[in-house]
């Protein structure tokens, strides 16, 4: 049960994620299911990419869009541990180290969508021919050299 | 139509496996009519390997580019009306073309036939095959790669050629846009590629890079866009 001063961050180690058009894909290479984030998703990523409590992501989103602050909190509770329970992300207890939410005070607020964690797995099959193998580490490349 | 099959085979740096690749597609039941080999630049022995294979195969160089643009390259080239692939460290089985080959002939509705892939590990490795003994990466598992890919020529001219752009996924790019595409895919569930892991196989070295994660996210995006856009009411 995670609790609001809890801080999560993305599972970098199995987990790639970006945001597209405002929406957040995220990939478990290690299971080859993929999801996407919706609504106010890709804005909750980026803040979760920021290694923010979940106290500290609800307020930024109360800043910029038009919920009620208890609203949010559910929301994100929710969202948070159904982000745990897939693996894509790890929550830890806050620690002072914990990083600062960005304030931008939002002129006008935006309409507020909860988030909503969809999940696909029909491209399983094909992550599963190159998983991230637990116990191996990956060294930096990016020249385009070997094959595959 | 009579059957001519083309196989590509891209190498670079590969002079170490790539005889016993060569002697693989050799052996083939139903061998293919041309076998390609564009070398991307190596700086080992490939040469050497190829010539005593002379008799065999077209060979050409070029300057290093990736597997993409080599298998392109070798797509440009090839003159067969099926087209086939195989990686210089991998290896098939000697009757991979002609099982593939019979399904696509009882089915001239499909366009292309994968079979199922089975990883190996060099002796080095044999630390990381035992560890590795009960995950699925040890066991066979559908083939989306080129290496387990027959297809007919008219497969390309609907799909296009590899992206040469993507560091990591230009194959599984590929069967997505084939799918796209609507291309009709046939499955020989038994594995009759083995890929030999070892330690210079790139996906052991890319997955860090966030380019080459980019590129996975970019298919799973497109392809969850086509979903989306061809879901049922």
């Amino acid at each position: 049960m995670l609790s609001l001063s809890d801080v999560i961050a993305a599972n970098e180690q199995q987990v790639a994620a970006k945001v597209m058009d405002g929406e957040a894909i995220l990939i478990n290479l290690a299971t080859g299911a993929y999801y996407s984030i919706g609504a106010t998703g890709g804005f909750i990523w980026s803040l979760i990419e920021k290694q923010l409590s979940i106290h500290d992501i609800v307020c930024t989103l109360t800043e910029h869009y038009d919920v009620a602050q208890s609203r949010a909190e559910a929301d994100m509770l929710s969202l948070s541990e159904q982000l745990c329970a897939e693996g894509l992300v790890t929550a830890s207890v806050s620690g002072a180290a914990a990083g600062v939410a960005p304030r931008t005070a939002a002129s006008a607020k935006l309409p507020y969508q909860p988030p909503t964690l969809e999940k696909y797995t029909d491209m399983a099959e094909m992550f599963a021919l190159d998983p991230p193998l637990p116990g191996l580490s990956y060294a930096q490349a990016d020249k385009p050299d070997a094959k595959r | 139509m009579s059957t001519s099959i083309s196989c590509v085979v891209p190498v670079y740096n590969g002079a170490r496996f790539l005889a016993e690749a060569l002697d693989s597609i050799l052996a083939q039941t139903l061998p293919p009519t041309e076998i390609i080999v564009v070398d991307d630049g190596s700086t080992d022995a490939t040469t050497e390997v190829v010539n005593a294979y002379a008799r065999h195969v077209t060979y050409l160089w070029q300057a290093n580019a990736g597997p993409a643009s080599a298998r392109n390259r070798g797509i440009a080239l090839a003159t067969g009306n099926f087209i086939s692939f195989l990686d210089a460290d991998d290896l098939w089985h000697k009757t991979k073309l002609e099982r593939q080959h019979r399904v696509l002939t009882s089915n001239p509705a499909a366009g292309i036939c994968i079979t199922y892939l089975q990883n190996f590990w060099v002796t080095e490795l044999s630390h990381e095959r035992d560890r590795m003994r009960d995950h699925d990466f040890a066991k066979p598992m559908p083939g989306y790669v080129c290496q387990c890919l027959l297809a007919r020529r008219s497969a390309f001219d609907a799909v296009g050629r590899f992206d040469e752009t993507k560091r990591l996924g230009e194959d599984q790019d590929w069967y997505l846009r084939a799918e796209r595409a609507g291309v009709v895919r046939e499955i020989v569930p038994e594995p009759l590629v083995y890929r030999r892991i070892h330690d210079q196989n790139t996906t052991y070295q890319v997955y860090d890079s966030q380019k080459a994660r980019g590129d996975l996210l970019d298919n799973v995006f497109k392809h969850l866009k086509h979903r989306r856009a061809n879901a049922p009411e």
